[in-house]
């Protein structure tokens, strides 16, 4: 009897492990494939070799995507949560909403709320974790992966991971690949301010100038277009800002796309603009004011994103890039990330 | 058994003669403080037999005699085998580090299903052999368990790698309590000592972790340790197990209530320390009176440091804010108040208190003291009552610092002398914070504490001094 119950003890032992990989063999041979666009952060574990921590866009949620079940447990670590997810351009899903309620159809993720406070700060946003925020890679190329991705102060490449989704939700992680075009910003100049700082007396420009490049980081030519007043380029709040910004300068709305508009980019190649905040094509309206960041907003953070304007041309091939990139995150005074 | 009974031989052997015969009543009053000295028993016991050497040499007693002694006291059944458990372990934990690391080192070329074969294989050629050996008469239980602890540990770090190849990055606590419910499986199964504390472990750093780093109470760590593993540790009669046990049990306890309400914490180690102290008295006179020490140590280490803490004016203030408001923080104070007052109902109900010596009596009186100053403290008292609670804790906690050095002194034991000793100069020390300013007074109250102590060692000596006499 004795030895019928040790065996039955190893067999339950070897059965945790079967359904642990069957289930996930299994979500990936049958489970949806999507592909969601991660930024890396601290590889290594000196136990398992080399991986890499992913951060995914739908890792932190504004309060505006967040539907209102799930307000309430916005600070419960570990609640159960869904992302809701639509299809974009570049064979990329982002998030349409979050909820708390299992879908019905569509795509979406299983995740729960994490408290990483580094993704949205002590405003109404919401982190969430989804069960694939590790990627294990040979040992070595975690270094590897990491500078590609880049740091706040040089080229940052996006991952775009390819997940397989099971009918309940479930991800796993099937393969990455890197984006074909890459970012930079540098801040060229700055305003340092402290508490005592009465803006009124202040005569030089209160918002940064920023200095964009874009870089063609595939193996072919690329386009990337940038019509009217730099239109291609928007700036966004982060997920941790509370508040809601909206963008006075009105120039840019059904702006059209000329031949002159498209830059090609050779493989390597980088286009590179000056954005000086302090001008009224960078204004804000918050809180019922209008002006730059500088004044209105120098606690929150923005990220730069270009976004492809649809052209409307007859372009050959692939070669348009028709996605997003975004920047750093950035405060009037400093880069975050 | 055997170790309450060398505990009083040892005790007795200080006072008069090594072989003084010492009743059953007299066993139950030593289980406070002393019997911690009963878990050193098998260094203890190997003196012993030293000792019944040289009577035997010197004619005190016969050669049947003797063997008598040295039946009762054997020294091999005793020993906690550390270093077949410490070799296991280690041989164990290095084997699953190295099957981890060269699959990191080899990531890249080997196959997902030689991944997986590579850890199947291990699991079952560690638990298959195990298995198999157990089955031959002449089978060595040591390298049976060995094994099959192995097994377990490739179990977690199958856990782990199995993560790993799916890059899996869900609530990581959950792989620790699968593993625990693992090895614990396989302990009451075998039964084996070794997977029980691999539970008891893994158990410990599941609720552990889900407190500390998701910030969430873990209400059924601490009762499957109760349950689970204490059990098996009283059935085995293992007192490592059972210290262990002991240890994880409340502190799990006390981590969840911390995490349900701050001001919990406090009341629910004070009436488990109480609950603990009366179930060494009670084990004394169980199946397992060895189980006795290791009660003791753990409740009298808690209750000790918190009646102490009490004696601090904002402890006191935290005792008596006690509110808890929803039917699960109440159950954080109700389960271990109910459990430790009915420990004692039934420590009293069998006669403890009139078996009980004076000494005793009043550590008895004092322990009880505390639990109703807690209770009225916690339930009755108004936050204007709190110097008033203070100052009685002061006095309960004073009276333990007595009872250990005149309980010590009366049978030559330095270190209770000692341990009141230090204890009352905690007290007299936070005392004379809390009270003086004026250096005079400060002066006179070294003066005072000093002389309190040379008094103590200098009749502490004399007594010594006359035992010599009487023992030549």
């Amino acid at each position: 009897m004795r030895r019928i119950l040790i065996l039955i003890c190893i067999a339950a032992q070897v059965l945790v492990l079967g359904v642990m990989a069957g289930e996930r063999e299994f979500i990936l041979s049958t489970g949806e494939r999507i592909r969601l666009r991660t930024a890396p952060i601290d590889p290594r574990d000196p136990f398992r070799g080399d991986f890499v921590r992913l951060r995914y866009e739908i890792s932190a949620i504004a309060s505006g995507q967040i539907r209102a079940s799930v307000r309430d447990h916005a600070k419960e670590k570990g609640y159960p949560v869904y992302a809701v997810l639509k299809k974009g351009e570049e064979d990329l899903y982002d998030l349409d909403y979050l909820t708390d309620e299992k879908p019905g159809d569509g795509i979406f993720l299983r995740g729960r709320v994490s408290k990483d406070w580094r993704i949205v700060g002590r405003g109404s946003a919401v982190a969430v974790k989804y069960g694939i925020e590790q990627l294990f890679v040979e040992q070595g190329s975690g270094k590897d992966i990491e500078r590609r991705r880049g740091t706040r102060d040089s080229l940052q490449v996006p991952m775009e991971v390819e997940v397989a989704v099971s009918s309940g939700g479930t991800a796993v992680i099937r393969d990455f690949r890197w984006s074909r075009l890459g970012m930079s910003l540098k801040m060229l100049r700055f305003h340092r301010r402290n508490r005592n700082t009465n803006l009124d007396e202040v005569t030089e420009p209160l918002s940064p100038m920023l200095e964009i490049s874009l870089q063609n980081v595939s193996e072919a030519p690329l386009i990337v277009t940038d019509p009217g007043n730099h239109c291609g380029f928007h700036m966004e709040t982060t997920a941790r800002v509370a508040r809601q910004y909206r963008a006075a300068y009105e120039g840019c709305r059904d702006i059209r796309v000329y031949g002159e508009d498209l830059i090609e980019l050779a493989p390597g190649e980088s286009y590179t603009v000056s954005l000086d905040l302090s001008e009224p094509r960078w204004y804000v309206i918050v809180d019922g004011h209008t002006g730059e960041i500088g004044r209105y907003a120098s606690n929150d953070s923005f990220r730069i994103v270009y976004r492809a304007p649809t052209t409307g041309l007859a372009i050959a091939g692939d070669r348009e890039w028709k996605g997003k990139v975004p920047s750093s995150a950035f405060t009037a005074f400093q880069v975050l990330d | 058994m055997v170790s309450a009974n060398l505990a009083e031989t040892v005790e007795a052997g200080n006072s008069s003669s090594p072989l003084i015969a010492v009743d059953r009543s007299s066993r139950v009053q030593n289980a406070g403080l002393l019997p911690i000295l009963s878990i050193r028993m098998s260094k203890r016991t190997r003196w012993l037999r030293d000792q019944i050497g040289t009577w035997l040499d010197e004619g005190l007693i016969d050669a049947s005699q003797a063997e008598i002694l040295r039946a009762r006291y054997p020294v091999g059944d005793q020993g906690t085998p550390w270093s077949r458990i410490i070799v296991s372990s280690v041989g164990a934990i290095v084997f699953g580090l190295g099957i981890i690391l060269f699959f990191a080192y080899n990531w890249a070329d080997m196959h997902k299903v030689t991944k997986l074969a590579l850890v199947f294989g291990a699991l079952l050629a560690a638990h298959g052999t195990g298995f198999y050996l157990s089955a031959s008469a002449d089978a060595k239980r040591g390298l049976v368990e060995s094994l099959h602890v192995m097994g377990t540990m490739l179990f977690g770090a199958g856990i782990w790698l199995v993560a790993q190849i799916y890059n899996i990055d869900e609530h990581y606590p959950n792989a620790l309590f699968v593993w625990g419910l693992g090895a614990l499986a396989l302990a009451w199964a075998m039964p084996s000592i070794a997977q029980a504390l691999m539970a008891a472990l893994l158990v410990f750093l599941w609720g552990c972790f889900e407190v500390f780093d998701f910030s969430s109470a873990n209400h059924s760590g601490p009762w499957v340790v109760l349950l689970g593993v204490l059990p098996l540790a009283w059935l085995q009669r293992s007192r490592v197990l059972l210290f262990f046990a002991l240890v994880a049990f409340i502190t799990l306890f006390a981590f969840s209530a911390g995490q349900v309400e701050g001001d919990l914490v406090i009341a629910t180690l004070f009436y488990f320390a109480c609950l603990y102290l009366a179930a060494g008295r009670l084990s004394t006179r169980g199946a397992f009176p060895e189980s006795a020490p290791l009660f003791s140590i753990v409740g009298y280490g808690i209750y000790l440091v918190l009646i102490y803490l009490f004696s601090f004016h904002e402890v006191a203030r935290e005792l008596v804010r006690l509110n808890p408001e929803g039917m699960l923080e109440w159950s954080y104070v109700i389960v271990p108040l109910v459990a430790s007052l009915l420990a004692w109902l039934v420590l009293l109900a069998t006669g403890a208190w009139q078996r009980a010596d004076g000494i005793r009596r009043w550590e008895t009186g004092l322990i009880l003291v505390a639990m109703l100053l807690v209770l009225i403290a916690q339930l009755g008292a108004s936050r204007g009552d709190v110097d008033i609670v203070m100052f009685v804790f002061n006095l309960v906690f004073l009276g333990h610092c007595i009872i250990m050095i005149v309980r010590g002194t009366g049978r030559l034991d330095w270190k209770q002398v000692s341990l009141g000793c230090v204890l009352f100069s905690a007290l007299a020390f936070a005392r004379f914070l809390d009270l003086f300013d004026d250096l005079l007074m400060r002066s006179l109250f070294f003066l005072a504490l000093g002389a309190a102590l040379f008094l103590i060692g200098n009749f502490y000596s004399h007594r010594k001094k006359l035992q010599g006499v009487s023992h030549a």
